[in-house]
């Protein structure tokens, strides 16, 4: 997978504006709510990729196939996306720990982004699967933190690029070797 | 408070949607279960191929060509291509070391000298009104490699004549005539294998006799399979061509080997996929649930050519340094391969209820039946994979 694609897988598997519907109403909390989920996240990024090695090898997987599945769950998350209703704020934790439920889990750590890490941690090592994934993880957090959702047809639209790109995954993975 | 079943729900929605998410990518991605072979299980599954032949050899030369082991018949029909893939095989086996094996194929070439027919173009080997380009492409290697595992010569004279019976085959393009009619007619019909096997005879008649000028209809092919083949014959699903892979390891070993330019590369490339992507599918299959996903085993023959390409091109790569990055990858699916090819060969306790365990032992089955080219091309792979079989 080029460095190119795994940073738009990122963001494809964390789609900043699905993640932005769960910010909380509270400009306040919305900060220190989008602090507190970029942190969580980044560090299961970086936990999912430091393990990835074990991981495909008890799953006995190849890289190759890791890709695959990391390419499939974008589909199936951004499918959700795509016709499921949006994810709401509420309910929610008070106050920053909103940041933990809805920010961080279910909106960000999907299996799609834990997958997406593991393939690219076993691929890259650890350094530049968590370097690749953080922008989205920013941009995610940025999202949150301003509160911005976009206009109503940017849901599907991002959902349906996102969806684009996890096919994009999926077929890196059918060619490698 | 009503706040906190809500919460619960939510969390529990989102560990539902994981479960879900989970379950539609182990329906795509299954494990890949290759076995742990070491080199001594490789060279036994090769020996025990070679048993296979030498057990199911008749009297006028020919194989036992498939068995039914459910019905413990031997089925009719037999393929003249497959015997000169098979006496290759064998001859492969005696240059490997394994005694005896050469032995068997001189055996089997009672056919051959029976099935050879003299044309216009030169002779052919085959059987019918119009035979297949393969068989005599076969033939040139198998009788090539006889002479370079035996050191014998006497056959010398019939190679070159078959080769320039392959020359005639091959047109301006570079394309090959999949068919040879007994009046010197070569058929303007093409096959998804002939075109890597007539490349690959020339290419090693080069190398043994240098001043023939076998290497200039060689190049021709070349070009056409790396540049026009795919798009000109159009085979869907891709073919992964082993045979190409054996050409293009025994082109590197030219005293000038042609250039690996952007378009072999990129041939290169594309192949190392297919082989790739099918040993990892195919290593999924690992019955149960499986069996609903990914279907039954392939052939023995199928995994046998993974091995055979994956093989080859390992050498291409060792040699050149084309790939390069690919290696680690490559060699992984060439263990595989190996792996898959030991733990599905059939030995003696696995026969040991079957009527007539002659016919089991040492080979592969799929569905209850075996051919003769399952050993065929599962010996060649084992052959070529051992070298990268941990000890």
């Amino acid at each position: 997978m080029t460095l190119s694609l795994l940073i738009l897988a990122g963001l494809a598997a964390l789609n900043p504006w699905r993640v932005a519907s769960t910010a909380p109403a509270d400009p306040g909390d919305r900060r220190a709510a989008a602090v507190v989920a970029a942190t969580v996240t980044a560090g299961c990024g970086w936990l999912a990729a430091g393990v990835s090695g074990p991981v495909v090898d008890v799953l006995s997987v190849s890289g190759s196939s890791a890709r695959i599945a990391a390419g499939v769950a974008i589909v199936l998350v951004s499918l959700r996306d795509l016709v499921g209703p949006p994810l709401a704020p509420m309910p929610a934790l008070a106050g920053r720990r909103a940041g933990l439920v809805p920010v961080a889990f279910p909106a960000m750590l999907t299996p799609a982004f834990v997958l997406l890490a593991i393939a690219a941690g076993h691929e890259r090592g650890v350094a530049t699967a968590v370097a690749s994934v953080l922008p989205a993880i920013v941009m995610a957090a940025a999202a949150v933190g301003v509160g911005c959702t976009g206009p109503r047809w940017f849901r599907p639209l991002t959902a349906v690029a996102a969806g684009g790109i996890g096919t994009l995954v999926v077929l890196d993975g059918v060619y490698a070797v | 408070m009503p706040r906190v079943p809500s919460l619960r729900r939510r969390i529990g929605a989102g560990i539902a949607g994981w479960v879900f998410t989970v379950a539609g990518v182990a329906l795509a991605v299954h494990p890949e279960r290759c076995g742990t072979p070491g080199r001594t299980d490789v060279r036994v599954a090769a020996e025990l191929a070679v048993d296979w032949f030498r057990a199911n050899l008749e009297p006028d030369g020919r194989f036992v060509y498939r068995w039914d082991r459910n019905r413990a018949i031997v089925e009719p029909g037999y393929n003249d291509v497959r015997h000169a893939g098979v006496l290759l095989a064998l001859y492969q086996a005696e240059a490997a070391g394994i005694e005896g094996a050469a032995e068997v194929a001189e055996a089997a070439l009672v056919h051959v000298d029976r099935r050879l027919s003299d044309t216009p173009i030169g002779p052919v080997f085959g059987s019918g009104g119009e035979v297949a380009t393969g068989g005599s492409a076969l033939l040139v290697a198998a009788l090539d490699e006889r002479r370079a595992a035996t050191g014998t010569t006497d056959r010398d004279e019939l190679l070159r004549a078959l080769g320039n019976t392959l020359v005639a085959t091959v047109t301006a393009e570079g394309a090959v005539g999949a068919g040879i009619r007994l009046d010197g007619e070569v058929t303007d019909t093409r096959s998804p294998f002939f075109t890597g096997e007539v490349l690959w005879a020339l290419s090693r008649l080069h190398l043994t006799f240098p001043d023939d000028g076998f290497d200039r209809p060689a190049l021709r092919i070349r070009r056409y399979l790396v540049e026009d083949r795919d798009r000109e014959e159009s085979p869907w699903p891709p073919v992964s061509d082993h045979w190409g892979a054996y050409a293009f390891e025994t082109m590197s070993r030219w005293p000038e080997p042609p250039a690996l330019d952007d378009r072999a590369r990129d041939w290169l490339d594309r192949q190392l996929a297919l082989f790739g992507l099918q040993v990892r599918y195919e290593s999924q299959r690992t019955g149960g649930i499986t069996r609903l996903t990914r279907g039954p085993n392939a052939l023995g023959a199928g995994v046998g050519t993974l091995g055979e390409g994956l093989g080859n091109h390992l050498r291409l790569i060792t040699r050149t340094g084309v790939a390069a990055d690919d290696l680690d990858a490559v060699l992984e699916r060439a263990v595989c391969t190996s792996g898959l090819l030991v733990d599905r060969q059939i030995r003696a306790v696995d026969a040991a209820e079957d009527t007539e365990p002659q016919r089991s032992i040492g080979a592969w089955f799929r569905l209850g039946e075996t051919q003769m080219d399952d050993q065929q091309h599962a010996l060649s792979a084992l052959l070529f994979l051992e070298d990268w079989v941990p000890r």
